[in-house]
């Protein structure tokens, strides 16, 4: 127990020391305390040390520095000192106008209780289905943290690349026998997904294979939605419901449907780039949106630092909020073309001489220091264009409909139909919502003429890219697309509430006052409804870890007794968290291809040109083809499920039994 | 202190009491004897250049009654009975070499190694 408060002490220091005070320090010392309320800059404070962090890691293993407890710790601790001292520097902060920044309405006590009430509700509900969830056994965690694993015990940033298997004759390869090919590059990882853990894990001493990657993606995760929160309460912030709006806002993304999709689901399934995405996706946008609102440079670096931050992190994530930008310019100039020039004029302000010094610095670093593995023109090319398979065509409207949350998705639409017509700056539609009465007391300026374009923009562009991508020419998994755009139908479908309650208990109401209260319950009751019966579908059984505590040990001794340079082999289909084990093995001799993997039976029949041998080795490890591949990738352990495969081996006479518990058997080839 | 403070401090310990909780969880999951019933046997020296037929039995089952024979050249040896307790392993030294195959049995279960 002792060690156990130790750890988490450690622990906690950490976190505190990569992911709050770098962040802390740059929001303090170089933002007016009017700029920010207290919880902006508790929550803003993470995405901006995650860069920190990751960009002082990343430099430093440019620069030859081993990255190991002491230099990390030394390294973030002077980060932290140059932050301030650089303030002290240049003396002053930079302010905001300040007729703008006041105008935020202070968080009431009773708001406060509230929101504290649904936090604790979020931790609870996420808590609920994690305590099943969070023992390391899902594959894409296990991928990610093999590369985490490298930096840990080697202290170098190492490229991300695996050895390749290919067949000898691919046209028949389910009877060729197969060979190391050489190395290829993987752009499915992107560094910024794994330096985060890397540090935590060195500086606190906690395993890679145990919660904590979780636990730092639980933390990621309600950031996101924090930053969700903040960003609603600022684009709202005018409009007399404003905070409740900002509350509803929270309530549906944070408690209502918290499991499914890209919430906690994500989180225990490690689906790592997406979770920190997720994040650095709302704090971009926030600044954006608070930059151009309030003509802020500071803002304005912000939002380009952590647009550089996101390039180094997710490539879907990256190519999401291009789009979302894209859209976001074109849907602004046309809503406001007649006061382009103007605005112009403001974008031209915000790109002073320093801003251009910042964003070439970026594109040097970006082409001289370290280019993301995914920014090269074969792989930006396979992502535009013509939808190539039938997974990205588009998903039915129904399933986009079940995965955003039927309630929230119906809410969130209403919402931006109601939201885009209201607040509208066409004098057409203006007049007619006049006359009708339902802006009564809702001015269009309640509403920056950004953060108006953007919500129209975000929310379309990701309903377009989900429901028919070859509009806008995106060959991407639908589904994947279909995960973002539950942020901004939270916002929508959170203005919507708070809207449709304010009217109501408007004097100029249509309807009677006795069916208001009872309307808003209703109203407000069926979404809670549908969103708390999505978490109860989404829980999952008290887990058996039993498989997977035996994969972990049997991986332990295939560590320490692999022969050097030798390669091993397992199986995917019957093997519980069969992706960890090379995490245990990853050091700086290791490949991210060891151990070699016979995948799921599937993919063999529906990718005829791969390399069967793999299946073979183990399905028939007597066969001549079978005997051909082990020699040629030097195969002399293999672990199987007992059950399943052993009995193959077990009357091969080229085949000792070495290791056997209740689930495995560990075979070596003499 | 202001409600804000109040709010983030609230917040915090309700994603450290979280956190933590999810943290112990998986600790008492990751055990290997907790709430568990398994054991594994191996060789020491698994090479097969090494003749030494020494093996391990870890033990992470409720029952702790194991026996061991090794069977070399159509001999199969006596039945040696060994307590190994519940979180324990025990090295096994035997003076057969290869070829030979090491039977372990717990209970109902039995395990095998050969050389």
């Amino acid at each position: 127990m002792t060690q156990f408060f130790f750890e988490q002490f450690l622990f906690y220091l950490a976190i505190i020391l990569t992911l709050i005070a770098p962040g802390y320090f740059v929001l303090h010392f170089f933002v007016s305390k009017n700029a920010l309320t207290m919880i902006e800059r508790s929550i803003l404070a993470i995405p901006i040390s995650f860069t920190i962090t990751t960009f002082t890691l990343l430099c430093a293993a440019y620069a030859n520095v081993p990255i190991t407890r002491a230099s990390t710790f030394i390294l973030l601790i002077t980060v932290s000192l140059i932050i301030i001292a650089g303030s002290q520097l240049t003396k002053r902060k930079f302010v905001t106008d300040s007729s703008q920044t006041n105008n935020t309405k202070k968080l009431s006590k009773k708001h406060c209780v509230v929101i504290g009430c649904i936090v604790a509700i979020m931790c609870l509900t996420k808590g609920a289905y994690l305590v099943n969830t969070i023992f390391p056994t899902s594959t894409d965690l296990g991928h990610h943290m093999y590369w985490v694993q490298r930096i840990v015990t080697t202290g170098e940033i190492v490229p991300y690349s695996k050895v390749i298997v290919e067949p000898d004759n691919p046209d028949e390869a389910s009877t060729s026998a197969a060979k190391f090919i050489g190395v290829q590059q993987i752009p499915d990882f992107i560094i910024g997904e794994h330096i985060i853990f890397a540090a935590i894990a060195l500086l606190s001493g906690i395993s890679v294979i145990s919660a904590m990657p979780s636990l730092i993606l639980f933390l990621i995760h309600m950031v996101s939605i924090g930053t969700i929160f903040i960003l609603s309460s600022r684009i709202f912030k005018h409009l007399p419901y404003g905070q409740i709006a900002a509350i509803f806002v929270l309530v549906t993304i944070g408690i209502l449907y918290a499991i499914s999709g890209a919430q906690a689901k994500f989180v225990s399934g490690g689906v790592v780039g997406n979770i920190l995405g997720n994040m650095l996706i709302a704090s971009t946008l926030y600044f954006f949106v608070r930059s151009l609102e309030e003509k802020n440079r500071t803002f304005f670096l912000l939002g380009i630092i952590l647009a550089t931050t996101l390039l180094y992190t997710h490539h879907l994530s990256m190519f999401i909020f291009g789009y979302i930008l894209i859209t976001w310019i074109i849907t602004f100039c046309l809503l406001n073309i007649r006061e382009i020039v103007s605005h112009i004029k403001l974008w031209l302000h915000l790109l002073n001489w320093w801003m251009l010094i910042v964003l070439a610095s970026i594109i040097m670093f970006i082409f001289f220091i370290h280019i993301p593995s995914y920014l090269d023109p074969q792989t930006i090319s396979s992502s535009l264009g013509s939808p190539s398979k039938s997974t990205r065509v588009g998903i039915p409207l129904w399933q986009l409909i079940n995965s955003s949350g039927m309630i929230r998705f119906l809410y969130g639409i209403s919402g931006l139909v109601i939201f885009t017509v209201i607040f509208s700056r066409v004098a057409f539609v203006q007049k007619h919502v006049k006359n009708l009465s339902i802006g009564e007391n809702t001015k269009q300026n309640f509403i920056g003429t950004y953060a108006y374009a953007l919500i129209i923009a975000w929310t379309l562009v990701l309903l377009t890219m989900s429901l028919e991508p070859s509009i806008l020419k995106v060959n991407i998994l639908s589904t994947r697309i279909a995960t973002y755009i539950i942020f901004p139908l939270a916002i929508t479908a959170g203005f919507f509430l708070a809207w449709i309650i304010y009217h109501l208990r408007q004097k100029s109401s249509t309807l009677p006052s006795t069916l208001t209260i009872p309307t808003a319950i209703f109203l407000f009751s069926i979404i809670v409804l549908d969103g708390t019966s999505d978490n109860t579908r989404s829980l999952k059984a008290v887990p058996e870890t039993q498989q997977a505590v035996q994969t972990f040990h049997n991986a332990l001794y295939l560590k320490d007794h692999a022969p050097k340079d030798s390669w091993s082999l397992k199986d995917h289909n019957y093997i519980e968290a069969d992706s960890w084990m090379k995490v245990f093995m990853a050091n700086g001799n290791s490949d991210y291809s060891n151990p070699l993997s016979r995948g799921f039976f599937a993919r063999y029949e529906s990718k005829p040109r791969r390399e069967h041998c793999t299946r073979e080795m183990i399905s028939k490890p007597a066969s001549d083809l079978a005997k051909q591949c082990f020699d040629n990738l030097n195969i002399v352990l293999i672990t199987v499920n007992s059950e399943q495969d052993a009995g193959q081996f077990i009357k091969n006479n080229d085949f000792i039994k070495i290791y056997e518990n209740n689930e495995l058997s560990t075979f070596y080839r003499r | 202190m202001n409600h804000q403070k109040k709010l983030i401090l609230f917040c915090s310990l309700a994603l450290i009491i979280t956190m933590s909780s999810l943290a112990w969880t998986e600790r008492k999951q990751s055990d290997y004897a907790d709430g568990k019933d398994w054991w594994a046997i191996s060789f020491i020296d698994p090479s097969p250049t090494n003749d030494s037929m020494n093996f391990v039995i870890e033990n992470f089952a409720d029952n702790h009654e194991f026996s061991y024979e090794i069977t070399d050249q159509n001999t199969t040896s006596d039945p040696k009975i060994i307590n190994i307790p519940k979180g324990s392993s025990r090295q096994i030294s035997i003076p057969q070499v290869a070829p030979a195959e090491v039977t372990v049995t717990l209970g109902k279960q039995t395990k095998t190694l050969n050389k």
